[in-house]
């Protein structure tokens, strides 16, 4: 074979090689050197090395490099280290951030700082939030503290308003919310003709009461006809304490003669109840009653003397029964009361009288 | 068998540090392969290949059980003691493990050892020689799992693969 003839073959051979590894798609050994064992290995082994290269440059990592030598080896060190670098990727998305490349030269430091960076950061998120969570956990706790703070002063703000309602012995409302009540009351009625009544009653001999058992005896007294005229008054029925040993009830929509039976059933209770255990025996009262529907002038612009001229007649009533003998009940009338017409001609057992003159002073 | 004149045991591998206070911890590779391949090599003109194999992977998971019970037991947690695994192997020189797939659900991973102490830098041979790593590797997984695992090379440095590949599995 002549150089020419060599130098020939030896081109053939490389354009082959080259071809194989360089074009799109690579040329089949010629036919006439099917019989060169070495040709068609070394063929063979780079379309492999062609197929796998290119299936990793796609991403697929799973492909066996079927070569032993140095090629293959490094192939296969560089497939080993990116699955690793796979695997520990996963590992940093699992949450641990300690994981580090050491084989990949600059992607490595620049892999390694991202993670330091991501640690830091997720320290510093971690570390704000841990800040916002208490800054919250503080608000919330200055929010409790407050709302607190609201309930105690509505708390305190309700009893005080009760406080000046009440009479702090007996737990009745005081004269001056009554009053308010009362004229409210005169003046619905008056606007809309309903009738109203009053009920004033006294307990009598009240001074012996304190002079025989003391006075923390009678304010134990004071309490219990509280506690009973509450059980007996009907739920619309307002009483409240008027001074000293005298209570006075506001009956809505109630003429004098239903209010005088209200009042004979509470006074019958009165009598009939034993109000306080001393050392030196029972306590027992009785009480005189006025019961008055007149509140006299019709002229709602005047609310407080009608009042006054009300409870007047009431008490000219309850003053009557004092007159007459004590634990009784009188019913005080006026052919002005608008509310005439409800009144019942009925008497009540104990009335005294229909009409009386003015109050005499005793109890 | 009764009359045993060697029964291997951490604390026979004595106190280096006081035993060599001039040459440390630290011996020449030439010495731990010279002294494995002789080994290998007497075995199995004793014993024939699959023998030799078989010592020498009992040898490494009797190896590898005691290398656990005496340095890594203290991990409870799969990925710090893979973590802390590549971290020791370092550190004592037995080679740089990586790790391309671990399932355990399914029981199975794929380990890779760059510069082994067995084989890196060898010759290229026929066979794959990391017999004994195969059973280290099956003595410290078994050890850490609880399962028996069976290990197996499936590329090595010798036969020119520049890393050595390890496939484990749990035996079902």
């Amino acid at each position: 074979m002549s150089c020419d003839q060599e130098r020939h073959i030896a081109d053939e051979l490389a354009l082959l090689l080259l071809d194989t590894m360089m074009a799109a798609t690579p040329p089949e050994v010629p036919a006439r050197y099917a019989s060169v064992d070495s040709l068609q290995r070394l063929h063979a082994d780079l379309i492999v090395l062609r197929d796998f290269i290119y299936a990793a440059a796609n991403g697929d990592l799973s492909r066996q490099v079927p070569l032993a030598g140095y090629i293959g080896g490094a192939l296969k060190t560089l497939q080993a280290n990116l699955r690793h670098m796979t695997w520990q990727t996963k590992m940093v998305a699992a949450g641990d951030l300690t994981q580090r490349v050491d084989f990949m030269g600059a992607f490595s430091e620049s892999f390694n700082a991202m993670l330091i960076q991501f640690d830091q950061t997720l320290k510093e998120l971690v570390r704000k939030e841990n800040e916002l969570n208490k800054v919250n956990a503080d608000l919330l706790n200055e929010i409790a503290i407050r709302k607190q703070t609201e309930a105690t002063l509505r708390k305190s703000k309700e009893k005080m308003r009760k406080l000046a309602l009440t009479d702090s012995l007996t737990g009745l409302y005081n004269r001056r919310y009554f009053n308010r009540l009362a004229k409210e009351a005169i003046i619905r009625a008056l606007r809309y003709s309903r009738p109203l009544s009053i009920m004033v009653f006294d307990i009598d001999y009240f001074k012996q009461v304190n002079d025989t058992f003391g006075h923390n005896y009678g304010d134990l007294v004071l309490k219990e006809v509280a506690k009973v005229t509450r059980e007996v008054l009907r739920s619309t029925d307002i009483p409240a304490r008027y001074g000293g040993e005298e209570f006075i009830v506001l009956l809505y929509e109630t003429p004098a003669t239903e209010a005088a039976e209200v009042a004979e059933r509470l006074r019958r209770q009165l009598e009939a109840t034993t109000m306080v255990d001393s050392e030196i025996g029972p306590i027992k009262i009785t009480a005189s009653f006025g019961v008055s529907d007149d509140f006299g002038k019709i002229d709602e612009n005047h609310g407080d003397r009608i009042l006054s001229e009300f409870v007047t007649t009431a008490d000219r009533a309850m003053y009557a029964s004092k007159n007459s003998g004590r634990n009784k009940t009188t019913v005080y009338t006026s052919k002005s009361s608008p509310a005439a017409a409800f009144r019942s001609k009925n008497l009540i057992p104990n009335q005294a009288s229909r009409e009386q003159g003015p109050p005499q002073n005793q109890n | 068998m009764t009359d045993r004149k060697y029964k291997f045991a951490w604390e026979l591998l004595g106190n280096i540090e006081k035993g060599r206070p001039n040459l440390g911890l630290s011996t020449r590779l030439e010495v731990y392969r010279l002294m494995h391949f002789t080994f290998r090599d007497i075995l199995e003109q004793h014993l024939g290949t699959d023998k030799t194999d078989q010592i020498l992977y009992e040898a490494g998971k009797l190896a590898g059980t005691e290398f656990f019970k005496n340095i890594l037991s203290d991990i409870k947690i799969f990925n710090d003691f893979l973590k802390r695994l590549q971290e020791t192997l370092r550190d004592f020189g037995i080679g740089i493990l990586r790790v391309e797939e671990a399932d355990m659900e399914r029981g199975t991973l794929t380990l890779t050892i760059s510069e082994d102490l067995d084989c890196s830098g060898l010759p290229e041979l026929v066979d794959q020689v990391c017999t004994y790593d195969e059973g280290f590797l099956a003595g410290i997984l078994e050890s850490f799992t609880g399962s028996p695992f069976k290990v197996e090379e499936i590329d090595c440095w010798c036969t020119g693969d520049r890393t050595c590949r390890f496939k484990a599995e749990v035996i079902q």
